[in-house]
């Protein structure tokens, strides 16, 4: 009644026998038999016929697959013609042609992408997105009414034999000290011509340079630089040069002329506390913990570092160095600083 | 030590070779003389003087840069190799390495370098043009900044009033200076816009207008020259500033400003033009056409651009925005043509030079060549041309790699080659696969089912390799994603400690788009949406459907989603999970009653913009969208029913598979797509209604198979008749 095309069709004791052989043990007597011995054969007193396990194994194999993967079925489905389709037919419903037979096999089985591989299965409309809608996606096109051509150095041979001068002296100090004189001839130059500072050749790389060997060069040229936007950068390479007498020298000065960003000092002192700690010379050691402690104090005592900022940091390095006199002497200040604090307080409450 | 000794060494070396001749008084008027001639702009004569000052100072860098600089005019910009040989000559005696602005130290040096941007920009290297003059403006700022310039001034006119005749030189040269700055200020503002960097550029203008350009304004009682200067760069100021505003589409500022602009240079080229654009953003087509076409087009502009190329790109532009695409692909190829033709006439000009030399300055870097192939790729896509359009935009995208919409429409191509529109599955070449033959004959007959419509040939080749394939799709959106900043949904799970950074989240930086204006947030969002949607479908297509199922679940979580968009995650994220065996959670999703919204646009957006724009015309069309179907909810929810009916079908629930199919069949619309005739027949086939699938089949595929089911009754009257009054 239900023509089920896609299902094995029944098959005989026979030949469900010699495929339980083939699949679990085939005895090699079994391959000398031909198909009509085969089929001919009687199983129904042969053992070893229980197919069961094997149908279990397998229904177990599949239960693992996803649906998808059972849900083909095959695409070649019978379609017997009801009525003769040619004159060879007539009168012989039903009769096997030989030919016709092979044909249809060979159309079905062979070749590059044979029927019988094909299979059919559901198959979801898949949809393609639409396309993404964009407001102002293409490239419009405005002219540019602007001439931007090569430009003519005007400083050409109008640069004053001063600021050839200037420029000289600079590159001198860089690499020594200047004579009083020289110092005097610069400083001068730059105090006439404002903008003489940006053409001097000072760059933050060589400030280091410059404040080794001249100080009080360095001050004054930084001073002149306050307004530049590059300044940031002469603080931070400032801050992170080796700690020597001129740079505190240098820091010192410029504290008290302007007002300088508070974290900066603050990154100043502790790379200097701890240049401190970590250097190994004794007889080097001494000399700058005493310098750091006179800079310091003059710090606290010109109130440009609030002492309560960084008075931990600075109480440890007293205690540690509290055999140098003038680390003892800071200690004290911060302890007065300290204890006067407390009284400041209430009697600011009381008003 | 040695290394010292090596730098003292060298540092000697630049000491020998520092200290030029002095300047003696003659030289010193040759120089201002060729300066003034230069001014005069009689380079011919100015050249001349160079040639005798450079014979006197042959060391001095600053003569052979400006005897360079002269000839250059000399020449009509058209000797651009040999100036920059010239360039880099002067270079090496300046001791000054050009192609790293980190040795940028010496103010004197500026002018070197602003020449070499300037080379730089026409060459339209712009990001290293923008490397040598974000360096440069930090020395050049405070030359030009007023607080300095205008404290200097007075110095100079009270204290130092001694010195009359160097009075006059510095400040006529201090004026100079600021000249520099202004125009390397315009430089850098045009280098940010040319990078699409407009928050940036609206800065360096405001910090400008402030500084640069006001320099004078407290000595103005004294100094009118001044003034007259900052009157002259007023307008100049406005056009950057709208060109800002236009990049970062902040309407009503830009209304203001062009609204200023159109008082006071309404005949100008350029204003028109952005007019126009202002116009065309607001959605004011007809008005942008109108402001166009008001324009005389000369062929070339001042600045070297061609005017007939703009025009039509532009009018390519509205028409695309009015949904007249075939028009608007007109108008692209149009403006191609004029731009190969202008290119041509350059080219043929300066066959008889080698390289850049022989087009002017100004024109080397004029073909919008690319620009032009990604409108119109752009456009053909819409067009539903989808080979053409993957051809211009995948030389497009060599070009403006940074562009994720780009990449994103390269895999749009990728699509639409393969998947010519949703309504293809109808076609009758499609229809016609479902049953593809038949074998045999007499009791020998076969027929042959089509195995379906899916095809999963992977490409040959590798998937690198640009090609209109699925694989090379999921190559771009994979870059479209990588190029969008961090999706603001997995990015906040992460750093909840920093309250800072979620502060900084909301004002979302743009995105750049080259050569189209830079991604606001709410195009960003709308982008990532489109590229997970798309993501997902091809990644169904390659089969891979973890992928799929992730980005389906990732474009589902987006807060922001169009009707459409919703539709598809569903869509897409059941197949994968029907693929993954999770039949069950697909069929939830792909009940038809939860399908109530396939609209292509977000629905708050109406409203924002009614509200944004009073002005009645700006309504007009924004529907420039490619027709997508299902186009009404009766047909989506019709597709829905069926992929509800094909997987309860792979569930072996044939059933409600069938009643599914036969309820969408009627809505879905005719003709039915290929698909539904496959599930059919399946459904009738798995269960062994032979008859069934042979009525079908000779229904609708008549041509395969000579038996009439009818007869088969006849013949065989065994079978039961209500099998057959099912359908």
């Amino acid at each position: 009644q239900f023509d089920l095309h896609w299902a094995i069709p029944a098959i005989s004791p026979a030949e469900r026998y010699f495929l339980s052989q083939l699949i679990s043990s085939p005895t090699k007597e079994m391959f000398k038999k031909t198909p009509t011995q085969i089929i001919q054969l009687d199983v129904s007193s042969m053992q070893n016929f229980d197919v069961s396990g094997l149908q279990l194994a397998l229904a177990e194999r599949q239960s693992e697959m996803p649906a998808q993967s059972k849900s083909a079925m095959p695409c070649v489905v019978p379609d017997r013609d009801t009525k003769p389709s040619s004159f060879d037919h007539f009168g012989k419903p039903g009769v096997i042609n030989p030919d016709v037979q092979r044909q249809t096999i060979e159309s079905l089985l062979t070749g590059n992408k044979a029927p019988v591989e094909n299979c059919m299965m559901p198959e979801f409309i898949r949809l393609a997105p639409p396309l993404h809608i964009a407001e102002d996606e293409l490239c419009w096109m405005n002219p540019v009414d602007m001439d931007y051509s090569v430009a003519w150095d005007t400083t050409m041979c109008v640069s004053s034999s001063a600021g050839v001068e200037i420029r000289r002296l600079m590159s001198k100090a860089f690499k020594g000290a200047l004579t009083l004189q020289q110092q005097q001839q610069l400083l001068d130059e730059l105090e006439k011509d404002n903008k003489l500072v940006y053409h001097i050749g000072l760059t933050p790389a060589k400030l280091p340079d410059l404040v080794e060997n001249n100080p009080l060069v360095a001050i004054e040229v930084l001073l002149r630089l306050m307004q530049s936007n590059q300044i940031t950068e002469y603080f931070s390479v400032l801050v992170n040069m080796e700690m020597s007498l001129h740079s505190m020298e240098v820091v010192n000065r410029l504290t008290t002329a302007v007002e300088l960003p508070s974290e900066f000092i603050h990154l100043y002192i502790s790379n200097c506390i701890s240049t401190c700690e970590t250097i190994r010379d004794r007889y080097l050691q001494n000399r700058l913990v005493r310098l750091v402690c006179v800079f310091l104090q003059s710090l606290i005592r010109n109130k440009i570092i609030d002492v309560k900022d960084i008075f931990i940091e600075v109480q440890a390095f007293c205690i540690e160095f509290s055999r140098i006199r003038e680390a003892a002497g800071l200690f004290r200040l911060l302890k007065s600083l300290d204890s006067a604090d407390p009284q400041n307080t209430p009697t600011a409450a009381t008003r | 030590m040695a290394d010292n000794k090596a730098k003292n060494d060298s540092d000697a070396e630049m000491e020998t070779s520092m200290p030029l001749p002095q300047v003696t008084e003659s030289q010193k008027e040759l120089a201002s003389q060729a300066m003034s001639e230069f001014d005069k702009k009689q380079y011919g004569s100015c050249c001349s003087l160079m040639h005798k000052l450079i014979a006197q100072r042959p060391t001095d860098p600053k003569v052979a840069h400006n005897k360079a600089v002269a000839e250059f005019f000399q020449s009509g910009f058209l000797t651009t190799d040999e100036f920059r040989q010239q360039l880099s000559k002067v270079c090496q005696m300046a001791h000054v390495n050009i192609d790293n602005s980190e040795s940028l130290e010496d103010v004197d040096h500026s002018v070197i370098y602003f020449n070499q941007a300037v080379i730089l920009y026409h060459l339209r290297q712009y990001k290293a043009a923008l490397n040598i003059l974000d360096k440069l403006f930090q020395y050049i700022e405070p030359l030009g900044s007023s607080i300095v310039g205008t404290y200097r001034l007075s110095f100079r006119y009270t204290v130092e009033s001694s010195v009359r005749d160097r009075k006059y030189v510095d400040s006529n040269n201090e004026f100079q200076e600021e000249a520099l700055a202004k125009k390397a200020t315009m430089l850098l503002v045009e280098l940010y816009l040319c990078t699409y960097q407009p928050e940036k550029a609206m800065g360096m203008v405001h910090y400008a207008e402030k500084t640069v350009f006001t320099a004078g304004k407290n000595a103005g009682e004294k100094e009118n020259k001044e003034d007259q200067v900052d009157e002259a760069w007023k307008p100049k100021i406005s056009l950057y500033k709208t060109r800002c505003l236009l990049m970062m589409k902040s309407m009503k500022s830009c209304k203001r400003e062009i609204k200023s602009l159109m008082s006071t240079q309404a005949m100008n080229t350029a204003v028109i033009y952005l007019k126009s654009n202002f116009e065309h953003l607001r959605g004011n087509h007809k008005k942008a056409m109108k402001m166009l076409g008001s324009v005389s087009t000369s062929d070339f502009t001042e600045a070297g651009e061609c005017m007939p190329v703009m025009y039509n790109n532009n009018l390519g532009c509205i028409h695309f925005h009015l949904s007249k695409h075939h028009l608007g692909a007109f108008h692209f190829r149009k403006a191609f043509q004029e731009n190969e033709n202008a290119i041509k006439d350059i080219k043929r000009g300066a066959e008889h030079n080698k390289n850049l030399s022989g087009k002017t300055l100004n024109s080397i870097g004029m073909s919008r060549h690319f620009e032009l192939l990604y409108n119109m790729g752009i456009q053909l896509l819409h067009c539903g041309k989808a080979m053409p359009a993957f051809d211009c935009l995948v030389e497009a995208v060599q070009v403006f790699r940074s562009n994720p919409r780009l990449w994103l429409r390269l895999a749009e191509c990728c699509i639409m080659a393969n998947r010519q529109n949703n309504d293809e599955d109808r076609k009758l070449e499609k229809r016609l696969e479902v049953i593809q033959g038949s074998d045999g004959s007499g009791i020998h007959r076969k027929l042959r089912l089509g195995p379906g419509l899916k095809k999963d040939n992977p490409s040959p080749g590798t998937p690198a390799i640009p090609a209109a394939t699925h694989e090379f799709a999921a190559l771009c959106l994979k870059n479209a994603l990588h190029l969008l900043p961090e999706d603001p949904l997995t990015a906040e799970k992460v750093p909840i400690e920093d309250s800072d950074t979620v502060k900084i989240t909301p004002e979302m930086v743009l995105v750049p788009a080259p050569p189209g204006n830079p991604l606001k947030a709410a195009e960003v969002a709308s982008l990532r949406c489109s590229i997970l949607a798309a993501s997902a479908y091809v990644a169904l297509c390659l089969n891979d459907y973890t992928l799929a199922l992730l980005h389906a679940e990732n474009l589902l979580k987006q807060p922001k989603l169009t009707g459409a968009q919703r539709y598809l995650g569903h869509l897409y994220m059941a197949e994968a999970q029907v693929a993954m065996d999770k039949i069950a959670d697909a069929i939830q999703l792909l009940n038809p009653e939860l399908v109530v919204d396939i609209s292509l646009t977000l629905p708050e957006n109406k409203t924002e913009q009614d509200k944004s724009e009073r002005d009645p015309e700006a309504s007009e069309s924004k529907g420039y969208f490619y027709p997508w179907s299902p186009k009404d909810l009766t047909r989506a929810k019709a597709i829905a029913q069926y992929d509800l009916a094909t997987a309860h079908a792979i569930r072996g629930e044939y059933d409600k598979a069938g009643q599914n199919l036969g309820e969408s069949s009627s809505r879905i619309g005719t003709p039915l797509p290929a698909q539904m005739y496959f599930l059919k027949l399946y459904l009738d086939l798995i269960e062994g209604r032979r008859n069934m699938a042979q009525v079908v089949i000779k229904d609708h595929f008549g041509h395969v198979t000579p038996n009439r089911v009818e007869m088969k009754m006849n013949s065989k009257p065994g079978v039961p008749r209500p099998d057959t009054a099912v359908s």
